[in-house]
């Protein structure tokens, strides 16, 4: 769903630099005693083979926010991951370690979630950071006045979404203040997963700068002071945000940069890539496609890149609710039409992976190899062309013509080479056609989209984010697709803590899926994530990829010579 | 004089007027609006209703369009453009803050653009036919049919990747201005160069340029002061829109080279439903347009004694 890639990159690059593992012994165990040592104004102690203080800058790019203000901004572009201090981080390998939290507990019935903060934690400014500033910023993100567009992120807070609605007084959130150090989260109903949610980007805004300038605060570093190892240095619109050392931070992972830079790109094209190789941003770049091939095809780049299968699902969106595609048969001829394999070798020469399920591969819970999930939509265009006929367009005839839409350029070498299938194989016509997203939206919105290629990324990592898309009314509304047992057994899975029991649940819905053709399941994309030779210290999962949501990346990051 | 300058501006005015309806009945009915869905999301997760009607509230977009209408423009006329849905900021902020980078790229590009297109021009014309008349040709055609994004991302290649002399973007250092600049000049120069050329050559076989041969001027006397004065009628047509173009930007130079200026920003608008700064930039551009039309006319006056504009001078 969200824009997916751009965050993934945002995440490996603008995550916050500091050094939670102690990035390394201390120069002066080495044997070369001249090599004076490089500590960062952070005050970590940086490797040997460090550059010096003055080249200890990471840049990276991104899209120019609209202000600081965390609690109302996800998705809006700013690397505040380098600012911002979360309750806890995720680590490499998907487990959680303490941030601002010292530590939390789950109450017995899995609903309330109590966190104990690191009691010196300071804003930049100096002004202690308390319980009272996170209660107040989950009361403010969900306060109806402030018609925040992400508030039914946390909808699932208890009341939540009724406080949002102004049905119900601030004290029913779920949001308590317990003391100057501690509060607690209550969801409706046991979210075992809900550490992903409330550490995603939620993360407090300082309450002392809010009350005095008003929403103001967040256009001016100086009245937008951070609680993370970096704060907000300058920002120079339309250029670049410079973050620099936060002096007050007292947390476990302290800058070891002197400066993180982001550089303002542009919201479409710009030439990320050719930035990259010019040297002047020096990682986080994420490449899929075309470039992709270009990057695995040249000695340099293809040492740089992390590649990875991006979590990811693409799949052909179709309009339920009106003929033809609400015929079951049509949606599952059109399901055994698509070559998948010579889609990702021959047409997007091996950028993407075939998929025969919604969950993208390594994804928890998924089962993509699971032969009766694959024999749901497998390649056969005899069944296909069979099942065509039985929905009573034998060899396409009395097919409709239909476009089939793609939206911000995105997917259209891939909607021309499927709707080559789907006219070989069915004698359909249908027209590919790139729309801008607002007038993609109001198609769909008016129901005159019938079928288009999309795409899901997950949001968290949780099959549930997956699954849970196809019954949210907000799906519902656009699929026209509702199913009892669907919902029966995606509900049953949601409040369970991770098993082999809950992926079985899950893995049931998404034959469902598959099964009835809700949706064609295509592929998910390649992706390789770009970091300069000199950027050391990355901290990555034991098979040295980047990881997922890996929100300590670059925390232990440095340049070296 | 001033009487006919006077009524030219009345003229823009009512211009500006007819001009503020159709654009704001033409942005309000293409399909979609500024809050259906979730503003950076790509996949259709919408904004929950009760959000949705605050945010059209608050911006006034629940009133029936001929109030928002004459609400937008009598905020306008005291200099109120609204504020922008996606940077937040008034209009008026963000167009102050951006067009000076825009307007600095513009001039430059000018600056380089237009003399050596001219001059390109005018020697060609003077040697017709010759290796120089065909190098220019070459020259002009390849930077006239060359799509400037491609220059644009050629550019940086050679020289930001390959030879690594300059940045690949970027705005604030000199170093950073150097190739948009010629980017953006290289694509004036093939326009001006061919135009310059056949007025030139039209001109150099006027009667009244062998009337001034025969007086036994200098060539360059003759060229300058009579074949050029003439040729140039039809390059100041054409260069008071150039100039407005240049001076509002281009979209591809501007997103390729990053730079944080109002090029384009049309397009983005359009493309996120940004009504405040569609309506803005497009006025904007009106007026721009409609004042270089008349400098233009007055221009045609000062350069050719046979046309008066607004009767006794």
């Amino acid at each position: 769903m969200k824009r997916f890639a751009p965050i993934v990159a945002f995440l490996a690059v603008l995550i916050m630099v500091t050094g939670c593992v102690a990035p390394a012994a201390p120069a002066s165990e080495m044997a070369d005693g001249d090599m004076m040592e490089v500590v960062s104004t952070g005050g970590v102690a940086l490797p040997d083979d460090a550059a010096p203080l003055d080249k200890q800058v990471f840049r990276s790019a991104g899209i120019e926010g609209k202000h600081f203000d965390t609690m109302r901004n996800e998705y809006e572009g700013f690397a505040y991951e380098a600012t911002i201090e979360q309750l806890a981080k995720m680590g490499p390998e998907g487990e959680w370690h303490p941030a601002a939290a010292d530590s939390w507990e789950l109450s017995d019935d899995g609903r309330t979630w109590t966190f104990h903060l690191r009691q010196d934690a300071k804003w930049s400014d100096g002004v202690p950071v308390t319980a009272e500033d996170w209660v107040y910023s989950f009361r403010r993100y969900l306060n109806p006045e402030m018609a925040n567009v992400y508030a039914w992120f946390l909808f699932d807070l208890e009341n939540g979404e009724a406080y949002n609605k102004g049905e119900v007084d601030v004290e029913e959130l779920g949001v308590e203040l317990i003391d100057d150090y501690t509060f607690s989260l209550t969801t409706k109903v046991p979210i075992p997963y809900y550490m992903f949610k409330i550490n995603w980007h939620a993360a407090p805004v300082p309450r002392h700068m809010v009350e005095e300038h008003g929403d103001d605060w967040a256009n001016d570093p100086a009245t937008a002071p951070s609680n993370g190892p970096y704060r907000i240095a300058e920002w120079n619109r339309g250029k670049n945000v410079i973050f620099t050392p936060n002096p007050h931070y007292t947390g476990p992972y302290p800058a070891t940069f002197e400066q993180r830079v982001q550089v303002i790109i542009p919201e479409v094209g710009a030439p990320l890539l050719q930035m990259y190789q010019a040297g002047d941003i020096d990682g986080g770049v994420g490449v899929t496609g075309d470039d992709l091939v270009q990057v695995l095809a040249d000695p340099q780049l293809s040492q740089e890149a992390y590649i990875s299968v991006m979590n990811r699902g693409v799949y052909i969106y179709m309009n339920q609710r009106t003929p033809p595609f609400d015929n079951m048969l049509v949606r599952q001829a059109f399901a055994h039409a698509v070559d998948r394999t010579s889609l990702c070798d021959n047409v997007m020469r091996g950028t993407c992976i075939p998929a025969h399920g919604f969950l993208p591969k390594d994804f928890p819970c998924e089962r993509n190899d699971d032969p009766e999930l694959i024999a749901f939509q497998n390649y056969d265009p005899e069944l296909a062309a069979d099942l065509m006929a039985q929905a009573g367009y034998p060899g396409g005839e009395g097919f409709p013509e239909l476009t089939i839409y793609t939206k911000e350029g995105e997917f259209i070498r891939e909607a021309e080479a499927i709707q080559r299938m789907l006219a070989d194989n069915l004698g359909v016509t249908l027209t590919p056609q790139n729309v801008e997203r607002a007038y993609y939206v109001d198609q769909m919105r008016n129901g005159e989209l019938k079928v288009a290629l999309n795409r899901w990324g997950a949001d968290f990592i949780d099959p549930s984010n997956f699954v849970d898309w196809w019954d949210d009314p907000a799906a519902s509304y656009f699929t026209g697709w509702t199913d009892e047992e669907y919902r029966n057994l995606i509900d049953t899975a949601r409040p369970m803590a991770m098993s082999t029991e809950r992926c079985d649940l899950y893995h049931d819905a998404l034959k469902i899926l598959a099964r009835d053709a809700i949706g064609v399941f295509v592929m998910n994309p390649v992706q390789a994530v770009l970091y300069k030779d000199y950027v050391s210290g990355l901290t990555l999962t034991d098979d040295g990829t980047l990881g997922v949501y890996n929100m300590m990346l670059l925390d232990s990051a440095y340049i070296t010579e | 004089m001033a009487r006919y300058v006077l009524g030219r501006f009345a003229g823009i005015i009512g211009v500006l007027f007819i001009v503020s309806i159709m654009i704001f009945l033409m942005i309000h009915s293409i399909p979609g609006g500024p809050f259906d869905a979730m503003p950076t999301t790509s996949e259709f997760r919408e904004i929950p209703e009760h959000i949705r009607e605050k945010l059209m509230a608050k911006y006034g977009l629940d009133k029936p369009l001929y109030v928002q209408y004459f609400r937008y423009m009598w905020a306008a006329l005291r200099g109120d453009f609204g504020i922008s849905f996606r940077y937040g900021e008034p209009v008026t902020d963000f167009i102050s803050r951006s067009w000076p980078a825009t307007a600095q790229l513009g001039l430059s590009a000018m600056a380089i653009g237009i003399p050596i297109g001219i001059g390109l021009g005018i020697l060609a014309a003077l040697r017709p036919n010759t290796w120089l008349d065909y190098l220019t040709n070459v020259v002009v055609i390849t930077t006239f049919v060359t799509p400037v994004f491609v220059v644009a991302i050629m550019s940086i290649i050679i020289f930001a990747v390959v030879l690594r002399w300059l940045p690949s973007g970027g705005w604030g250092e000199p170093n950073q201005w150097i190739l948009p600049t010629f980017v953006y000049a290289l694509g004036q120069i093939g326009g001006m160069a061919r135009f310059t050329r056949s007025s030139m050559v039209d001109a150099m076989q006027a009667e009244y340029v062998r009337t001034a041969r025969a007086k036994g001027l200098r060539e360059r006397a003759v060229v300058m002061r009579h074949a050029f004065r003439a040729a140039s009628l039809p390059l100041i047509t054409l260069l008071g829109p150039m100039i407005v173009n240049l001076l509002l930007g281009s979209f591809f130079i501007e997103a390729i080279f990053r730079i944080p200026g109002i090029g384009g920003q049309i397009t983005l608008a359009l493309y996120n439903r940004d009504y405040p700064v569609i309506m803005a930039l497009i006025l904007l551009w009106t007026l721009a347009i409609a004042i270089a039309y008349l400098v233009t006319d007055l221009l045609y006056g000062v350069v050719d004694p046979r046309i008066r504009v607004g009767g006794g001078m």
